[in-house]
């Protein structure tokens, strides 16, 4: 049944443009910044060795173990992940705008099986996306660490999983906002305020306790700021561990956000 | 043995205050071509929309084959509701293999479909690039993915050319010929007339008679006649049974009666009187008159 409701998915966006180009688009950032960001970086230390009287060493956001929090870090900002809950909220508000959730009820789908594919389509975004984010830092964990032992590469690389829940969590609530609203634009729009100035908004004026249970904030602070050598220096600390409780809290939220979809399919007319 | 196809039991769906359906009770066997003629919202689509699983009845229920339904059952039911609706950005072939994939049908069926529809030169174009009697033809094509036992239209001449109309119902009465039970929405009379075995008749969501087409165009009750002689045949048909009234137009004699009436027996009676016929024709009441009658009074309802 998942091979064959990923399949009927698949299908669908066969040739369908936009996906593809959005798709582009993502990797293409993604790429561009993890590769951009060292160059830059590169530049810098070499300019500041030249004019600094003390030896300044190599520091590099890509050896390892240190790439896979910086990477996942990057790849898990806001914009980036914005940009697969867009993709996944068309795919969810077209089947209402070509009335196609309809048909495929009619020919033989129940309603628990259309909200099923979507969730296994963002479990499968989530997961390729995550297997991308994954060659890019063994590349560039292999062109920036001397000694390569199977030890320092795979420590840390747990930071995969949670840019994997992170993607999750913020497409699954892409997801239900899409099959609630029914209108892409809406959802869009919706989707953005909420994340980008409604919660944050929200967050500032809850008490302490409150905080971390909200979830476009639990999903952030999964992975937090890497420490570098600077800001160690100026005495500021962050989690380098990825929280139990945030893990929970987003996983509480995906399936909370997939409970509501499914419900609100169940309950309407189509 | 008759085999029961659908069977409705006492649905009713309100939206808002609006009653869109009331209390319908309708039985569909296998073989028919079930006609629901009604005016336009009078619960046409409300009905198929409910016993196709997208619109969710408030009471009542029904059965596919005797059985609950459910999302395999409609595998075995090939439906267009209101408009064709499909991926745009697809080929109709792709179209088609979304279909035949839910409905666990062999990619091989597709070409047979675009085939019976006429769209197989088509197969690799995308569907916004189509007209609106190509996707309607699309959509029935869609429809008969597998084989399905059953065939449900939703106005499927609607928007279309006096061609396309013609195409489609030659379509329907062809898939019917080879043993598909079809239910058919629709507010033309004419539509239901030449194309359906059986009919529902709907009105503000209710149901006010279910029968045969046949049936419902009724028994013959009028003839038109013809004499050498007119004076001595009217003279002898207003001795006859029943009669309701004559009436004489452009050299023809119309009688009205009350009940059934039998021409071969009129004819012989006449000859029996010396009156030869010239002309002797049977007019039916069109399936017009009798919806029109049948909406204006509720109480002449038939189950």
């Amino acid at each position: 049944m998942i091979k064959k409701l990923l399949t009927i998915e698949m299908l669908k966006i066969g040739s369908y443009r936009l996906f593809w180009v959005l798709i582009f688009i993502l990797a293409a950032g993604l790429a561009a910044s993890f590769w951009g960001v060292e160059s830059i970086l590169q530049e810098a230390t070499d300019d500041a060795r030249h004019n600094s009287p003390i030896p300044i060493p190599d520091i590099s956001l890509y050896s390892f173990p240190g790439v896979w929090h910086n990477l996942t870090f990057m790849a898990g900002t806001r914009m980036f992940l914005l940009l697969p809950a867009f993709v996944i909220i068309l795919l969810v508000t077209n089947e209402y705008t070509f009335r196609t959730v309809r048909q495929n009820v009619i020919d033989g789908l129940s309603r628990d099986q259309i909200v099923s594919a979507k969730i296994m389509f963002v479990i499968l975004i989530a997961f390729s996306l995550t297997l991308y984010v994954a060659i890019n830092g063994l590349l560039l964990g292999m062109l920036h660490t001397p000694v390569q032992l199977w030890g320092t590469i795979l420590s840390k690389s747990w930071f995969l999983l949670a840019f994997f829940l992170e993607v999750l969590g913020f497409s699954m609530l892409a997801m239900m906002i899409g099959f609630l609203v029914q209108k892409s634009i809406f959802a869009l729009g919706i989707l953005f305020v909420y994340s980008v100035i409604g919660e944050p908004i929200a967050v500032h004026y809850s008490p302490e306790w409150l905080k971390p249970l909200l979830p476009v904030n639990a999903i952030a602070r999964l992975i937090e700021l890497p420490n570098s050598a600077m800001m160690k220096i100026f005495g500021i600390h962050f989690n380098e561990n990825i929280s139990i409780q945030d893990v929970l809290v987003t996983l509480f939220w995906s399936t909370a956000f997939c409970t509501i979809s499914i419900w609100v399919v169940r309950k309407r007319n189509l | 043995m008759i085999e029961q196809i659908l069977n409705i039991q006492n649905l009713s769906k309100s939206y808002g205050s609006i009653k869109a359906l009331n209390q319908l009770n309708l039985t569909v066997n296998r073989g028919e071509i079930f006609g629901i003629l009604g005016p336009n919202g009078s619960g046409k689509t409300t009905t198929l929309g409910i016993i196709l699983g997208v619109t969710l009845p408030n009471s009542g229920s029904c059965t596919w084959f005797g059985e609950k339904p459910s999302a395999y059952l409609r595998t075995r039911i090939g439906a267009v509701l209101e408009q064709p609706n499909f991926y745009p950005h697809l080929t109709a072939r792709q179209n088609l293999r979304v279909v035949a994939r839910i409905k666990g049908v062999p990619h091989s069926d597709i070409m047979r479909v675009l085939a019976i529809v006429g769209l197989e030169h088509r197969a690799d174009h995308r569907f916004k690039t189509f007209s609106y009697g190509m996707k309607q033809r699309l959509a029935i094509g869609a429809a008969l993915l597998g084989d399905p036992q059953v065939l449900i239209l939703d106005e499927p001449t609607n928007g279309l050319d006096p061609q396309g109309i013609a195409e489609i119902r030659e379509l329907v009465i062809r898939i019917a010929s080879r043993g598909i039970t079809i239910i058919m929405a629709s507010h033309l009379l004419d539509e239901v007339q030449k194309v359906c075995t059986n009919v529902a008749v709907l009105r503000t969501g209710k149901l006010i008679y279910t029968g045969p087409v046949d049936d419902m165009v009724g028994e013959t009750t009028r003839l038109e006649l013809v004499a050498p002689d007119m004076t001595a045949l009217h003279a002898a048909i207003s001795e006859l049974d029943g009669l309701n009234e004559i009436t004489v137009t452009g050299g023809r004699l119309v009688a009205n009666f009350n009940h059934k009436v039998d021409p071969a027996a009129v004819n012989k009676a006449l000859a029996e009187k010396g009156i030869y016929l010239s002309h002797l024709a049977r007019q039916h009441r069109s399936l017009e008159s009798q919806f029109l009658e049948l909406l204006s009074n509720p109480e002449k309802t038939k189950a």
